[in-house]
């Protein structure tokens, strides 16, 4: 019930009013929040939210104002505060948070703006009270109502496009195999013990591999996660696809979940990279359920700009401490950047398999252990950390990566990274299990792959999406379908990850010619066996660090007959390396006479590759 | 209205928030200072007001 407004110029605080003006300040914000981020949706960048982000923000600065005022009741009484002074502290307070959203005020400065707005409200005469009050007291049932009405809406929508879209699905051919597609979120081959790397960090899938063929040079399309994607699920090159860090995939091409749901496939993804392969990047297209944000307190906070901006700094101030408490010394505050563990996607799956019991399926999951800051379990975490070897806390991964560093400084890092892989590589083994014990093995192409990879400056770099260096696009490739692949065969001709849509619906006999690329089944069907022409892309950002090459413009790659070169857009930058040999990419070798030599036909190969079929510079979702 | 709105936009985000931190912060810093001390910003103003009708 809630309180009855008062009449004159009558300022004593009541415990019904406090709570009152503290839901609908809450509201408020969380309404305000929710436009900005309506806006960008509107204007088609990446929505960097859950789709239940609409009453969910609501919802939770609704219960943080709640407790302040449940907090500030008694003081309120106890200091005799007046009825101004409350509602001028939560205009200020409100104000503070909503202004937390604009990335171009500082936060001292944003803070005075607060400070003004809340003393400009307790400054107001007594007389305006009333009317504030019951402008509250209306208001406040309808706000409430419309979050419930929009989490039914939103419940209902996600439930609706699900059963619809399951109801539209054509009929399959009957026998139809599976096809399961395993993305390992920035794990590059260079650190897997499957490629002969020193450190055993992938047993599950060299066991796997057995029985499936292993490709040890393939490239993905891009060295960031959403254009790479884009080209396995479409089968265009990057310069067609026009995927930005701020322009998610459009429409315009068809992808590989499309074509084989119109084929009787259920699909369905599974993405712990929420914001750049979540429904906002434009990847869900033709997943009839696609599991990217999880429905938690943890998904509801995280998607606050509270959150985003108070507490990474409360983390860091606070975390370190609590190992000295007594009692506290366990509790670890999670890092801002958590995202759902292997075991979750592969539990989420597993659940969908159990409920709609699809045949045939197109199933697409994104593991995103092996990224930055590696936070899987402690135990594989830490499995090859050295004695000495400091931790690596996410303020310092985050800080690490925008400055120039050397290899020796970087590769401490690298042992954490290798931890994720492996633990990664448990979870692709329990996965295993469960479909082998589901009888979903043998009936199933199933491919292992990665994004992109990862730089621990060999270049000065670190992290990925920055440059095109080898190592940073140089991925896993393991497909194993029995009796159509065959077992224990490791293939060393170059290949690209753009060529996958074309591969699958080669193996599974669904409609070849939907989707571009070349399949990569003639490496053992008997056809032209020679390798892929390797092209990589990535699109100039402007928010990073300016020494990072891709700062400076477009980046662009081409590689064949033994040479790969890379050209900067902006700069007019060229690198040109020995593709057999320098694996690293250490040699650049523009300048020598043998370049000269080389220089204009891989112009003119990149030129030819890049010019795409009509530019869709504006194209939106 | 609405595509000076977006042109608006779009010039900000092309700009990006680094640059125009230090104006708009300034900005800001000024209004909520003049809110926060109102009742002597309104008084300094009332006085030099007075003093140019004197004048």
């Amino acid at each position: 019930m809630l309180p009855e407004p008062s009449h004159g110029g009558e300022s004593r605080v009541t415990a019904g009013a406090v709570i009152a003006l503290a839901l609908w300040t809450g509201l408020v914000v969380g309404y305000v929040e929710i436009a900005d981020f309506g806006m960008q949706f509107l204007m088609g960048l990446y929505a960097e939210r859950s789709r239940d982000a609409v009453w969910m923000v609501p919802t939770f600065y609704a219960t943080l104002f709640l407790v302040v005022g449940l907090i500030l009741i008694p003081a309120a009484r106890l200091a005799w505060l007046s009825w101004q002074t409350v509602a001028g502290f939560f205009a200020g307070l409100g104000t503070l948070l909503v202004l937390l959203l604009f990335p171009w005020l500082h936060w001292l400065a944003s803070i005075v703006l607060a400070v003004g707005v809340g003393t400009s409200i307790a400054r107001l005469s007594p007389d305006w009270m009333p009317m504030v009050k019951r402008f509250v007291h209306r208001t406040l049932p309808w706000l409430g109502l419309s979050v419930g009405v929009l989490a039914l809406t939103t419940f209902g929508w996600h439930a609706f496009r699900e059963r619809r879209l399951m109801a539209s699905r054509p009929p399959a051919e009957r026998g139809a195999p599976n096809v399961l597609l395993l993305i390992l979120d920035t794990v590059r081959a260079a650190n897997m013990s499957l490629y002969g790397f020193a450190r055993r960090t992938t047993p599950e899938l060299e066991h796997f591999a057995e029985g499936g063929t292993t490709f040890e040079r393939a490239f993905s399309a891009a060295s960031w996660t959403t254009p790479s994607h884009a080209s396995m699920f479409t089968g265009q090159w990057p310069i067609n696809l026009n995927v930005t860090w701020r322009d998610p995939l459009g429409s315009r091409w068809p992808t590989l979940a499309e074509v084989l749901r119109a084929h009787g496939y259920a699909t369905a993804g599974f993405v712990a990279n929420e914001v750049y392969a979540g429904w906002g990047s434009g990847l869900m297209r033709g997943f009839e359920r696609y599991d990217d944000y999880p429905l938690s307190l943890w998904s509801a906070v995280k998607g606050t700009a509270v959150f985003q901006v108070i507490y990474p700094h409360v983390r860091n101030v606070v975390g370190p401490r609590l190992g000295g408490l007594p009692l506290l010394w366990r509790l670890k505050l999670p890092v801002t950047s958590r995202h759902r563990s292997g075991d979750r996607i592969n539990r989420a799956f597993r659940d969908w398999l159990d409920e709609t019991r699809p045949s045939p399926f197109f199933a697409f999951l994104n593991f995103m252990d092996a990224h930055g800051p590696y936070t899987t379990s402690e135990s594989f975490r830490n499995r090859y950390r050295e004695p000495g070897m400091r931790g690596l806390s996410e303020a310092d991964w985050k800080r690490v990566r925008r400055q120039p560093v050397s290899h020796a400084k970087a590769w401490p890092r690298e042992a954490f990274y290798d931890g994720s892989i492996a633990y990664l590589d448990s979870q692709l083994g329990e996965l295993f299990r469960e479909l082998d014990r589901r009888r979903l093995l043998e009936n199933t192409l199933i491919i292992v792959t990665a994004d992109h990879g990862e730089e621990f400056a060999e270049h000065g770099l670190m992290d990925h999406g920055n440059s095109l260096y080898r190592l940073s696009v140089h991925v896993p490739l393991v497909i194993r379908f029995s009796g159509h692949v065959p077992a224990g065969r490791r293939i060393t001709a170059p290949v690209s990850l753009r060529n996958l849509a074309a591969t699958v619906l080669e193996l599974v006999n669904v409609n070849r010619s939907a989707l571009p690329g070349r399949s990569l089944t003639r490496f053992w069907s008997g056809g032209d066996a020679t390798p892929d022409t390797i092209v990589n892309g990535i699109v100039k950002v402007d928010n990073q660090p300016a020494w990072y090459p891709v700062s400076q413009g477009d980046l662009n790659s081409v590689a064949f007959d033994g040479w790969r070169y890379i050209r900067n857009e902006g700069t007019g930058a060229e690198e040109l390396f020995d593709f057999e040999h320098d694996v690293l990419e250490r040699w650049n070798l523009v300048g020598s006479t043998k370049a000269d030599s080389l220089l204009p036909k891989y112009r003119a190969a990149l030129a030819a590759v890049n010019e795409p079929a009509s530019k869709p510079r504006l194209a939106r979702r | 209205m609405l595509s000076i709105t977006f042109t608006f936009l779009g010039l900000m985000l092309y700009v990006g928030p680094d640059q125009i931190l230090p104006f708009t912060s300034a900005l800001a810093a000024v209004g909520g200072a003049i809110m926060i001390f109102w009742r002597q910003v309104k008084g300094a103003a009332r006085r030099m007001f007075g003093l140019f009708r004197k004048q």
